[in-house]
């Protein structure tokens, strides 16, 4: 049986491994000492039956509305059943990385942030992130973050990014003091979502989703702008 | 309908005709004329008028790019870009004195003209990252909030469709 570790503020959730055949929950049990400590979650474990995020071997044990960590997958892992695919013989990293998957498929589902309902997230001033922190995802989050509280659930669904990357990005702005934090429950004010926007796009519905999309194919390619002049 | 538009903004000689340059190629209309103001700049060129460029993306679609005089003079001039403006470019060097000032007051010419609009400072000279962290920082303080800071290279077109690629993130989704 793996211990678990629960740290204060972190979020719980439920696992249940127990229906691993002994070789693969001997694995699990030893690497998930580790990655457990490496995400933006606590663990607690349960029978399969009550878990949140159910660890199983090959296709899902029974119909299931649990998250499903599967080892060794047989089968195409479909979304619709609610399937993480972990490949036999995975490692910590790896092992770290479905967690996240898992633990965001989770909370997604509860309604809530990875940590504490609806704490909203804003910058104080600019920062400029490490290289491991210079994706288009993570400038999608500072950019909303210099104009709104954002959540941890929108980092997640709304940016893309993984928990351990949102935890991490949190560390470093709190570290350059560039982190407000409001609680609506503390009776922080509500910042308002946004201040309108450029009276020129209002008749053009989508044309900012549309620029997002062509910025992303030009920034990944660095295409010419000569072949489409 | 007119297209939207960004302009750039910054102190003479920083570099807007030629980040138009990098980013449209030969979709630019460049208005240099001999720089006769040489105790202010060196350079041997400057704008008069405005430079103007074209983005053209899928579908059709373009999206114009504006490089305004820097100029004080040129105020008038400033105002009618962002009258259709979505976002500005605010170009600086953070080595020089009156980078903080110059920046301060282009935003607040932004805000007052294009309000809603969004806009992304772009470091447009070598600078550290503790120097660019240092401005971004000061800068907030006096506006009262975050503005992104970037590091370019006007002369690469990577960097700069990074820069509109952030810029264009800033602006809201409700719009669309």
């Amino acid at each position: 049986m793996p211990t678990f570790i629960t740290p204060p503020d972190k979020t719980v959730l439920k696992i249940g491994s127990d229906d691993l055949p002994e070789a693969e929950l001997t694995r699990f049990t030893v690497l998930f000492q580790v990655a457990q400590t490496r995400g933006a979650v606590a663990w607690t474990q349960v029978p399969p039956a009550e878990a949140e995020v159910v660890v199983s071997h090959g296709v899902p044990w029974r119909a299931t509305q649990a998250v499903n960590l599967c080892i060794d997958p047989r089968v195409s892992c479909a979304a619709e059943l609610n399937v993480i695919p972990l490949e036999s013989g995975f490692r910590v990293a790896t092992l770290i990385e479905a967690l996240d998957r898992a633990s965001a498929g989770v909370l997604q589902r509860r309604g809530q942030s990875l940590a504490g309902a609806a704490v909203g997230y804003r910058l104080r001033h600019w920062v400029v992130l490490g290289p491991d922190q210079q994706s288009a995802n993570h400038a999608r989050v500072m950019a909303a973050m210099s104009r709104r509280n954002v959540t941890r659930e929108w980092m997640a669904t709304g940016a893309g990014l993984g928990a351990a990357q949102i935890e991490g990005l949190l560390s470093e702005l709190r570290a350059h003091g560039a982190l407000c934090e409001s609680r609506p429950d503390g009776g922080a004010r509500r910042e308002p979502d946004d201040n309108g926007g450029p009276r020129v796009l209002l008749n053009r519905p989508g044309f900012v989703g549309r620029l997002r999309h062509w910025f992303a194919g030009a920034s990944a390619t660095d295409n010419s702008l000569g072949a489409q002049r | 309908m007119s297209a939207p538009r960004i302009v750039l903004f910054g102190p003479m000689g920083i570099g807007k005709t030629t980040a138009l340059r990098t980013l449209c190629g030969d979709d630019l209309v460049d208005c240099e004329v001999a720089n006769l103001d040489t105790a202010r700049h060196a350079k041997a060129t400057t704008t008069v008028g405005a430079d103007f460029g074209v983005l053209r993306l899928d579908g059709g679609e373009e999206l114009h790019l504006y490089g305004s005089p820097g100029q004080a003079r040129f105020g008038f001039m400033r105002h009618w870009l962002l009258s259709l403006a979505l976002g500005a470019l605010v170009l600086t060097d953070v080595g020089q004195d009156t980078s903080l000032d110059d920046t301060e007051a282009l935003l607040r010419e932004v805000s007052e003209h294009a309000p809603g609009a969004v806009a992304v400072v772009l470091v447009a000279r070598p600078a550290t990252v503790p120097e660019i962290q240092g401005f971004a920082r000061a800068l907030a303080e006096r506006l009262g909030g975050a503005v992104p800071v970037l590091a370019v290279d006007v002369r690469e077109r990577a960097q700069l469709i990074d820069a509109l690629a952030l810029l264009v993130a800033l602006l809201p989704e409700t719009l669309e």
